[in-house]
């Protein structure tokens, strides 16, 4: 097909006798389809990738060649995608984790020629199940494959993802004359060295990245208060609707609901949101029936709004790939657009964390190949059980270790079974990946307290050689973009709104089978009799609000008065429980036998309502925070707990200082009730970790 | 083993990929297979060509059965063939094709066009490609009495130590039997299994086998297909056809598997075959066209061994019976540069040159007299040590030696060793320790390196060498650092551009040194990108990264404003001399 016969293609689709392609669309179309060529393309968001690959899809549908399979990472994209490809008179549809339900109609379609063009997640591809179950099924019938996003093949151009690793080894495999398209907006030379060592026979198309659009900014504020106060300032000055981009899923929901307080109609986007859920907020954003998504990375990687006014951070993300991957999303196709960073004083902690468990730690992947090396495979739930591991953790070490060529490990049906390979962990690489990553954060670090311009600076970073000074950021034109001064009024106000992110505690109803003999549960499952209640926890241990005064005083072993009172005007004011609790107790000690006592009874007085210490603690246990997972932390605390004396009938406040697994509150909860007690309220000082 | 084009074609021709039923076009049986790849070769055309342009090398070609059309759709297979193969290389399988230099020669030797395109396999390959690998098949039922199953593990443990590998089929029941047998004694054994490799890969009983490069699995069919009888039928004329002399320990009749495949192996006659009288097998009796044999393992393994005289020497029954009649069909070169395979290539050269080392400083040794096979077999692992090899190398090497017949294995009982006096170009000055076979290796090596980086399965081709060796010296190598692995997949070595006499502390402050002196003579033209510096120094990222770093800590170099850029610091000396 020539050049003319595909522009007539794009000029039917886009209903536009007048359509021609951009610079470099052509060559891209022509080398991918006639002449089955690996082609990666750089080109800068909003160029028109998707359309070379749905003209190519096109023309290899016309010479009746199969379906495109399109590796997206993101759900939104690929409805976006669906949508998109179907006004082009493209028949696409998506397999994902949300539509479950459809597989089997669609895998119908593809073997019966009635899909051109599929979309699925790297995730599915790199899972074992989805690919023999069902991508086997229509794989000899792909006609071009297209990896989007393809700066993640490299680690230098994302954090670690092994789904895409998985990826590259296919990519490694696959004959000379199969076509592949891989696409990427972000990749500087590093990353593009990476790709061409490791995909050798690969083309690159490359153009310039610059965006005219945006006005870019910096603004460091120390404390989470102010860069709060000054959201709700300036958020409502800024026209159209964006996203603010925060590190944690608890930032995400802490920010929307501050900005929700200020008038500001925002919600808040992170993974564990659900699919559905994640969904619809997208589209509310799309369709600017919201001001601001307050979204985690899970929002990173194509999302595609054509009118995105701003990107603020509310935290600075990790590299400079990083961030212009997520402020290139504002501005695609109106004039002006603006992206401000906002870099706080806690960032550089939460990276630390990040890279710190980035990786499964050496003896972690050790007790999983033992584990499996005994034996001819096991599944996730049997490891669990025989390891002290969390299921992430296990997750986790086997996704790592299940990329590597050849893997140590490999999936069979629903087991992992070991393969004959030997395997060393690659100290000197995780040791790189790590030093990569600490200078990608020190290189952001400068792009923050630059003087030159912020876009040229970015365009550098990403070696654009079109690169020039912008005219229109912060540093350019010798004024902020918006003011960063903070009012004082807003900014006390923030301190109090942080100091009143309680937190809800959701009750466990029931108990892992087999590990409680002792106690003589009739069932696993919880009667709703001896279930406790919904609870609160004051804060996140080490957080801006209550929680760095929880962790200090944990050390020294008092809690301060100033934490009975939070803790009061919470019970009192906010959350109200009702029936109202009549009476308090609290989790026994042996280690510390005072320090959660004490601090219950200064608040039962707060209260003004009765202590009784009705529970003894009669064996004592290894800390519950070195059980790593749900069995072994159940189990740990059978026949430890004892009920005695006089139980009040009435609902009561179950206090307890730092709450991790909720299994103690589960199981003394169960233990009340069935006592005697009225409703149990579980009432913690702190939760543990960094609720990423 | 990543993307070679010619094995990628025969791949996506043949293979069954999805592990199940095929949707679109249906591979190409064995025999259609050959009859196209003939076609290729008749019309001068390569599967090399047919990947760069099918429709222009299948152009002429008639259509009488749509076979062209269903070969342009199978060559279109390339994302299922690339999601296929990297499972199987997830799961540490390789794969042999006809179209490879190192598929068994002894396969296409007897079964000719009717060889299966591809092997898939798991564990030491050189094991099955060596030139001097030999091996007795023993075949048998799945369910047999405890008597013969323990008299089998017996008589596997008696065929290694005569020095064959056990050819069987992997099935329970009599084939692990003799496997097993082979392998507690510390043979080795090729398993050509039916069905379900991958998963046999990663069982508790073959893992360790396969880790220590004991055994070698390998299949025709796909990797995770299951067990039907049909396959089970065609799997058996492999493991007589990879095998030297079969015994058949114990067979059904008639409907028995064993029982087929023993009758198939007279019809065609590929090996001389034995049946062992004492078992209760029904069908041991039937097959009565044959030899019989009877006793202890000891005394079955003597008088198989024994006929292997009467092959060379005197062309008696068994002779006649493996070889007279027997069509030597020369394999085809059907895909133009598939290269023909005798059964006994020339060793490569590199390899050979090794392999000279270890003949010269063997005649040395046997120069003082001849030694039994027992001590041998005692102080094989001595004997390993004292030429630095491990020992399935020793082992190869052993063979050849006995088959170049530089070395005699005495038939008497107590079987020696000794020189063969005949060949008459000693050694000047036999090199007698391993220090002098490593030397020679790490000599070559730098050599070859000096030349460029090369990667790891190139290097190991090129040496011929058991995998487990060339990893144990090139470790060394790596230890001594004279080569580098560079850390990237599809692992490189490069050599190392250090001095190489100074002790390693020394070096690397050395080497910083220069690195610094070099650093600011290229600084001193101007600033230069961090990126283009990395690719100078071609310096492991993580070394480059701590001698920048040093760097910039000692305040030699600075970083601009711009961090992609460094330069170099004025007051550098000043600045040191005050630290």
């Amino acid at each position: 097909m020539n050049r003319q016969q595909a522009e007539r293609l794009l000029q039917i689709a886009v209903s536009n006798p007048d359509a021609r392609f951009r610079d470099g669309q052509w060559e891209a179309i022509d080398a991918v389809s006639n002449r089955r060529a690996k082609l990666l393309l750089v080109q800068r968001t909003g160029w028109g990738k998707s359309a070379v690959y749905f003209v190519a899809t096109k023309i290899f549908r016309d010479a009746g060649r199969g379906p495109t399979i399109i590796v997206s990472p993101l759900l939104a994209l690929m409805r976006n995608q669906v949508e998109a490809a179907q006004r082009l008179g493209i028949r696409a549809a998506s397999i994902d984790s949300s539509n479950r339900e459809d597989w089997d109609a669609i895998i119908t379609d593809v073997l019966n020629d009635q899909i051109d063009a599929l979309l699925i997640t790297p995730e599915r591809l790199a899972n074992e199940d989805f690919r023999q179950s069902t991508l086997m099924k229509i794989a000899d019938r792909i006609g071009l494959l297209v990896v989007d996003e393809a700066h993640c093949i490299s680690d230098w151009g994302h954090d670690f993802r092994p789904d895409y690793r998985r990826l590259t080894n296919v990519l490694r495999m696959l004959p000379r004359n199969t076509p592949v398209l891989c696409t990427t907006a972000t990749a500087n030379d590093r990353v593009i060295d990476d790709i061409k060592t490791q995909l050798a026979d690969f083309q690159i198309q490359r153009g310039p990245l610059s965006r005219h659009s945006l006005s870019l900014q910096t603004i460091r504020l120390d404390n989470q208060a102010s860069r709060l106060a000054w959201l709700a300032q300036s958020i409502p000055q800024i026209p159209g609707s964006g996203i603010v981009y925060v590190l944690t899923k608890r930032d995400a929901e802490q920010v929307a609901d501050w900005l929700s307080r200020h008038g500001i109609s925002a919600r808040a986007y992170h993974s564990q949101a659900g699919h559905n859920k994640r969904l619809r907020l997208e589209n509310m954003l799309l369709n600017n029936k919201i001001k601001v998504l307050v979204a985690t990375t899970a929002l990173g990687m194509g999302y595609d709004k054509p009118d995105l006014s701003f990107v603020i951070h509310y935290q600075a993300p990790s590299s400079v790939v990083a961030y212009y991957q997520q402020v290139g999303r504002a501005g695609r196709a109106i004039p002006s657009a603006v992206g401000i960073l906002l870099a706080g004083e806690e960032d550089e902690q939460i990276h630390n964390y990040f890279r710190r468990t980035a990786f499964p730690p050496e003896h972690t992947v050790e007790k999983v190949l033992d584990a499996l090396e005994e034996s001819d495979g096991q599944s996730t739930a049997e490891l669990q059980k025989q390891l002290n591991m969390r299921k992430s953790q296990i997750d986790q070490v086997l996704k790592v270790l299940s990329v590597e060529v050849p893997s140590p490990v490999i999936k069979v049906g629903s087991k992992w079974r070991r393969t004959p390979a030997e395997f060393e962990l690659d100290r000197e690489r995780i040791h790189r990946l790590s030093i990569q990553r600490e200078r990608e954060w020190l290189e952001f670090q400068e792009y923050v307290d630059t003087d030159n311009c912020f876009m040229e600076y970015l365009g550098y970073m990403l070696d654009d050689p079109t690169v020039e000074r912008c005219g229109k950021c912060a540093n350019c034109m010798g004024k902020p973009v918006i003011a960063t001064s903070v009012e004082h009024t807003l900014e006390v106000e923030a301190v109090r709104f942080l100091r009143r992110s309680e937190l809800p505690f959701e009750p466990r109803k029931s108990i892992r089978k087999g590990t409680l003999p002792t106690y003589e549960f009739p069932n696993d499952r919880l009667d709703p009799e001896w279930q406790a209640s919904e609870g609160r926890i004051l804060s996140q241990w080490g957080d801006a609000g209550w929680g760095a005064l929880v962790a200090k005083d944990k050390q020294s072993e008092h809690f301060r008065d100033e934490l009975v009172h939070a803790m009061a005007e919470m019970v009192l004011e906010r959350w109200q429980p009702d029936p109202p609790a009549k009476w308090v107790t609290c989790v026994p000690s042996l280690r510390c036998p005072t320090l959660v006592p004490d601090f219950a009874r200064r608040l039962a007085d707060k209260l003004k309502l009765p202590f009784y210490d009705v529970i003894q603690k009669v064996r004592d246990s290894p800390p519950q925070k070195q059980q790593e997972n749900t069995f072994h932390q159940c189990r740990n605390l059978d026949g430890v707990f004892k009920v005695v004396g006089r139980v009040p009938a009435s609902p009561v406040l179950l206090i307890d200082d730092v709450v991790d697994s909720r299994w103690t509150m589960t199981v003394l909860a169960a233990l009340l009730r069935r006592s005697g007690s009225g409703l149990v309220y579980p009432v913690g000082l702190a939760t543990a970790g960094i609720g990423g | 083993m990543a993307t070679s084009g010619n094995s990628d074609a025969v791949l996506l021709l043949t293979a069954h990929l999805s592990g199940s039923d095929d949707n679109g076009a249906k591979p190409l049986t064995t025999e259609e297979w050959w009859a196209f790849a003939n076609w290729l070769k008749e019309r001068n055309a390569t599967l090399e060509n047919l990947l760069e342009n099918a429709d222009e090398v299948l152009g002429g070609r008639s259509d009488p059965r749509g076979t062209t059309e269903r070969i342009k759709r199978l060559l279109d297979r390339g994302s299922a063939l690339g999601l296929a193969k990297d499972r199987w290389a997830q799961a540490g399988l390789w794969w042999l094709t006809s179209a490879d230099d190192d598929y068994p020669a002894l396969l296409k030797k007897r079964l000719g066009q009717a060889s299966p395109a591809v092997l898939y396999g798991c564990g030491c390959r050189t094991l099955l490609c060596s030139m001097s690998y030999r091996g007795i098949a023993v075949v048998g039922s799945r369910d047999a009495s405890e008597n013969d199953l323990s008299w089998t593990q017996a008589f596997g443990g008696a065929v290694a130590e005569a020095g064959y590998s056990v050819v069987s089929g992997g099935a329970r029941g009599i084939d692990q039997a003799a496997m097993f047998g082979a392998l507690d004694k510390g043979g080795t054994v090729v398993g050509i299994l039916a069905d379900s490799l991958l998963r046999a890969s990663s069982s508790k009983m073959y893992r360790s086998h396969l880790r220590s490069q004991d055994l070698v699995l390998i299949s025709p069919f796909n990797p995770e297909a299951g067990f039907t009888v049909g396959r089970a039928m065609q799997r058996n004329k492999y493991i007589y056809c990879l095998s030297d002399k079969a015994l058949v320990v114990h067979s059904g009749i008639e409907r028995s598997g064993t029982w087929a495949g023993a009758i198939e192996n007279m019809k065609k006659q590929w090996v001389p075959i034995w049946v062992r009288r004492d078992s209760d097998g029904s069908g041991n009796a039937a097959l009565s066209s044959v030899h019989h044999v009877q006793g202890p393992p000891q005394e079955v393994i003597q008088r198989i061994c024994d006929s292997d005289q009467s092959v060379a020497s005197s062309g008696q029954v068994e002779g006649d019976f493996l070889y007279s009649d027997t069509e030597v069909e020369t394999a085809p070169s059907g895909a133009g540069n598939v290269s023909e395979q005798p059964e006994h290539t020339k060793p490569q050269e590199q390899s050979s040159d090794l392999y000279g080392h270890f003949i010269q400083s063997l005649r040395e040794l046997l120069a003082k007299g001849s030694i039994k096979k027992s001590e041998l077999e005692k102080h094989k692992s001595e004997l390993g040590k004292h030429y630095g090899l491990l020992k399935t190398q020793f082992d190869a090497w052993m063979n050849k030696a006995i088959e170049e017949k530089v070395v005699i294995k005495e038939s008497n009982p107590g079987v020696l060793y000794s020189l063969n006096q005949q060949p008459e170009h000693t050694s000047p000055q036999a090199p007698s320790d391993s220090s002098v076979l490593y030397g020679h290796f790490i000599q070559s090596l730098r050599e070859l390196l000096a030349k460029g980086s090369i990667k790891k399965s190139e290097l190991e081709k090129h040496y011929g060498l058991v995998k487990k060796q060339f990893d144990a010296w090139m470790m060394m190598a790596i230890e001594e650092k004279v080569v580098i692995k560079e850390s990237r997949p599809g692992v490189l070595y490069r050599l190392n551009q250090q001095p190489e006499h100074s002790s390693p502390q020394d070096q690397s402050s050395d080497l910083y040194g220069h690195f610094i002196q070099s650093l600011r003579e290229l600084l001193a033209k101007g600033s230069i990108k961090k990126s283009e510096l990395e690719k100078h120094y071609g310096l492991v990222k993580k070394q480059f990264d701590t001698w920048m770093m040093m760097a910039i800590e000692e305040k030699v170099v600075t970083k601009k404003s711009n961090p992609a850029v460094l330069s170099l610091n004025q007051q550098s000396e000043l600045i040191q001399y005050e630290v």
